[in-house]
């Protein structure tokens, strides 16, 4: 069965390109345009990995990264911050909220599949 | 308002000490007073032709002040519209692009499983193209050789036939044997009957018997005649059946071979089609991919809209900043009439603190972004 990622990003296109870039490699995919939203997306089933952008507007990546490992169903779901932010201060906070990874756009697929393989839940 | 500046009163008070000396030294006769009166009158004309002349320009330059204010407030909203519909309509334009290109790649992607499954079926299953080919070969191969079995029992046959014509020479012998027998034979009673004739009475019944015998050779002679028309008649059919069977051998022999140059041919065109299609469908197949891989290449192409999307927010908002400086370089100047030149400093480094790409910073100091193949990924 076919794993199931979920993209978070306020660009359709974006997501658009995460989701062929992923459904290529065999996975599910399931979408929110900013971080309520794919928080009211989260309703119980299984995901095994969030990508999730940083600058959104309604809630930001920082801020949904923080809410999601509140909720004990996905407390150790993997999270990988993609964002076109490089600064350093801003990664350290994303490492602190949890964050498993920091890649930043724009990101060659087979770089981005490698390391969800490396990071994907089991 | 500000007050005007005290150094214009300057000409007035030098009007006014330059009569106060006229009148210490020249006294308070009627022409030192009329000099000192024109001196101080002078001094106080000069003054306020000052006075006036710095509010007039220090009108001049609130004007000028609120003028680029009103330049501020006017066209930068104009700007920050238009970037901002570029943006929008960058925005729409690229997520339409990139639903038609994620259309294709999903097209594709379907029309490469149906192929993929298609040529699996095709090349695998009973009722493909491969599977029709090998087993139509097979049927008509075992029909030709079912043709060839015939055609071998039919000279098998024909071999039989011709092998019956040595028989027939030998009845031909017997029937003349059995001739000769019954001349003889007949020969012989005739001998018989004279010599019974010859015996008189005592022969009279041997004569009997002699008769009798020479109509049994007389009978055997006839039966020879027939036996050998019969003879006759079978070898001759022998012949002709021989020489039809012949025939038609030959006739079945051309027929096969011309049946097995005809399905030889047809399976061979039918072959070149079947490998034509395979390649084609090869070739198809991996055109498609390339295809695919093309079109998810430019979709990740895409991704400089999202980057191009941010600076351009950014540019927006730091537009807002610059009717905000102008605003304040006049209230400063109509507070106190102080008129300092524009500082960029404070507000680039305002700018700095939005950036938030690395590509930003490297343009902020005068520099050229250089393209990366590689994703800067940090694992925590």
């Amino acid at each position: 069965m076919a794993k199931t990622i979920m993209i978070v990003d306020d660009s359709a296109s974006m997501r658009r390109v995460f989701g062929i870039a992923l459904k290529g490699a065999g996975y599910e995919v399931l979408e929110g345009c900013d971080g309520k939203d794919a928080l009211s997306k989260l309703t119980g089933q299984k995901v095994h990995m969030i990508i999730s952008d940083v600058n959104m507007p309604v809630m930001d990546g920082i801020t949904f990264l923080k809410a999601v490992k509140q909720m004990p169903a996905y407390k150790f779901t993997p999270v990988i911050m993609l964002t076109t932010e490089s600064d350093e201060s801003k990664k350290r906070e994303g490492q602190a909220a949890g964050a498993r990874a920091w890649v930043v756009k724009p990101f060659q697929p087979e770089q981005l599949i490698n390391a969800v393989q490396r990071l994907c839940l089991p | 308002m500000n007050r005007p500046d005290p150094a214009l009163l300057y000409p007035a008070a030098l009007g006014g000490c330059g009569a106060l000396f006229v009148v210490i030294t020249g006294g308070l006769g009627w022409l030192p007073v009329l000099l000192a009166c024109v001196l101080a009158g002078a001094g106080v004309a000069l003054g306020l032709r000052q006075v006036a002349a710095q509010t007039a320009l220090r009108q001049t330059i609130a004007t000028y002040l609120a003028g680029q204010a009103n330049f501020g407030d006017q066209v930068v909203p104009v700007w920050q519209g238009h970037i901002e519909s570029s943006r929008e309509q960058m925005e729409t334009a690229v997520n339409a692009l990139s639903e038609r290109f994620g259309g294709i790649v999903d097209k594709l992607d379907s029309a490469l499983q149906t192929a993929g499954a298609e040529t699996n079926r095709v090349e695998t299953s009973s009722s493909g193209m491969n599977a029709v080919f090998e087993r139509s070969e097979h049927t008509l191969n075992r029909l030709i050789s079912t043709q060839d079995a015939a055609m071998r029992s039919m000279e098998n046959m024909l071999e039989k036939v011709q092998g019956l014509n040595q028989f027939v020479g030998e009845l031909h012998g017997m029937a003349a044997d059995v001739a000769r027998i019954a001349q003889q034979t007949n020969l012989l009673a005739l001998n018989a009957a004279i010599e019974a004739a010859r015996a008189g009475e005592l022969g009279r019944g041997f004569a009997v018997v002699a008769k009798e015998f020479r109509m049994l050779s007389t009978q055997s002679g006839e039966t020879g005649k027939r036996i050998a028309e019969k003879v006759n008649i079978i070898s001759a059919a022998i012949v002709d059946t021989c020489t039809v069977v012949r025939d038609s051998v030959a006739k079945e022999d051309d027929s096969t071979e011309t049946a097995h140059t005809t399905i030889s041919t047809v399976l061979a065109d039918f072959k070149i089609i079947i490998d034509a299609f395979e390649r084609s469908s090869t070739l198809l197949k991996n055109e498609s991919i390339g295809i695919q891989s093309e079109v998810n290449q430019a979709l990740v192409q895409m991704q400089f809209q999202d980057r191009v999307s941010q600076i351009m927010t950014q540019v927006n908002k730091n537009l807002d900043r610059l009717p905000a400086v102008l605003h304040e370089q006049l209230q400063t100047y109509v507070s106190n009439g102080t008129l300092h030149a524009l500082e960029p400093q404070e507000l680039l480094a305002e700018m700095q603190k939005t950036y938030v790409m690395a590509d930003q910073h490297v343009i902020h100091q005068g520099g050229k972004v250089q393209q990366s193949n590689t994703t800067d990924i940090s694992f925590f």
